[in-house]
């Protein structure tokens, strides 16, 4: 398979996600709470809706504030990570809902 | 307005400190363009507003010393402000080639067509660039690092930033990969393949930086677009309470009354002009994006 990284991929939010089903997406969102087996975490996107990243393996540290997802987003609308990062905590005021939304 | 007028026409006595005033101060140096030294803090200050206020006319992307040839280089309109009566084809050539530094994604600037040494996306002719995104990758060699920075748009691009041997210099320090940042640089092609030649790298240090310049990307290729298509190079859908000076926009479009372009005056107009464009000094996208967050 070819590294999601290579492939252009769409900025989404949590509604945008069924319409993206199969496809390599980027997701931003500030976390709101973590799997207690660290291979699932739910991040709430600019406009307060949902999203649910699923990961291959479990979260080697711990993570919180902002963070941005690159994945393929599976069949049952949630994204399937391939790698993420985490905003700086003093990017905090980051208007979320209006990077989505062009 | 003397001030603006004059400094267009200044070029020629002091090219060096226009260059240095447009070219290598960057998009991204949002605190440091207020030098507060007269004709360059006002002129960057102007060129700030145009970046940052959403009512942008112009796209604000016009660098005025793109190329090494002073404030009056890109605009062969402008009278007696060269200096140089015996410049040669080649610079006659390129000062007639508006200098823009254009906002792009990757993918926009992996899709330009190269004809004649001129990078086209579209019809909009590029040749300075900038971009957002993250580092994925930093290789760093004895004159030059490289980049992979990567915008979500399509696979990460290179990016070469040459290194100043000179220790003194604090360019040397390498941005760690994961990192935001805003690129500034030439676009070139190498056996059918795109990279950057980067003169600035910043880090983002506000994360509206990277919406401002998603948005200014569509602003600036519909604004350049539109004007390359249209014989009237005015705001025909912008302004449309009558034009504010007499002879900017009608009849001949490229060379008004006051000697300056079109676009020269929008932004005279901005500064210091009628207060349908008001500058008001501070950058107006925060401003805008506080009021939408929804709490």
């Amino acid at each position: 398979m070819v590294d999601i990284l290579e492939l252009p991929r769409a900025r989404v939010n949590a509604s945008m996600l069924t319409q993206f089903i199969d496809r390599p997406v980027c997701f931003v969102g500030r976390l709101e709470k973590i799997h207690p087996t660290g291979k699932m975490f739910i991040l709430s996107d600019g406009e307060g809706k949902n999203g649910t990243i699923e990961l291959m393996e479990p979260l080697d540290e711990e993570i919180s504030g902002v963070v941005e997802v690159v994945g393929k987003v599976t069949a049952k609308a949630t994204i399937m990570c391939a790698s993420y990062i985490q905003f700086k905590e003093d990017c905090a005021r980051f208007g979320m809902e209006d990077s989505t939304n062009i | 307005m003397a001030g603006v007028r004059g400094a267009a026409r200044g070029g020629g006595a002091g090219p060096r400190r226009e260059t240095r005033g447009w070219g290598l101060s960057g998009v991204g140096e949002s605190d440091r363009l207020d030098r507060g030294g007269g004709r360059g803090g006002r002129e960057a200050a102007a060129r700030r507003a145009d970046a940052n206020d959403c009512r942008s006319l112009t796209g604000g992307f016009d660098s005025f010393g793109g190329s090494s040839y002073g404030g009056a280089g890109g605009y062969t309109q402008s009278p007696g402000g060269f200096g140089s009566p015996t410049a040669s084809q080649a610079e006659k050539k390129s000062r007639a080639r508006v200098q823009h530094i254009v906002p792009c994604t990757i993918s926009q600037l992996l899709s330009a067509t190269l004809t004649d040494e001129v990078f086209k996306i579209g019809n909009v002719e590029i040749s300075q660039v900038t971009i957002v995104g993250i580092i994925r990758n930093a290789e760093k060699a004895p004159t030059n690092i490289v980049y992979k920075v990567d915008d979500m748009t399509a696979a990460p691009m290179d990016v070469r930033q040459w290194v100043d041997t000179d220790d003194a210099s604090g360019e040397n320090t390498v941005v760690p990969p994961e990192t935001y940042v805003k690129v500034a640089g030439h676009l070139r092609s190498f056996q059918n393949k795109k990279s950057l030649v980067a003169f600035k790298i910043i880090p983002l240090e506000d994360m509206n930086e990277f919406t401002a310049h998603i948005l200014e990307v569509v602003n600036a290729h519909m604004l350049l677009s539109k004007s390359n298509n249209q014989v009237s190079a005015g705001r025909p859908s912008i302004s449309n309470s009558g034009m504010g000076e007499p002879g900017n926009f009608s009849g001949n479009n490229f060379m008004p009354a006051n000697g300056l372009t079109v676009v020269q005056n929008q932004v005279e107009e901005l500064v210091f002009g009628s207060p349908r464009f008001q500058y008001i000094g501070t950058p107006i996208w925060p401003m805008l994006l506080e009021t939408t967050s929804v709490t």
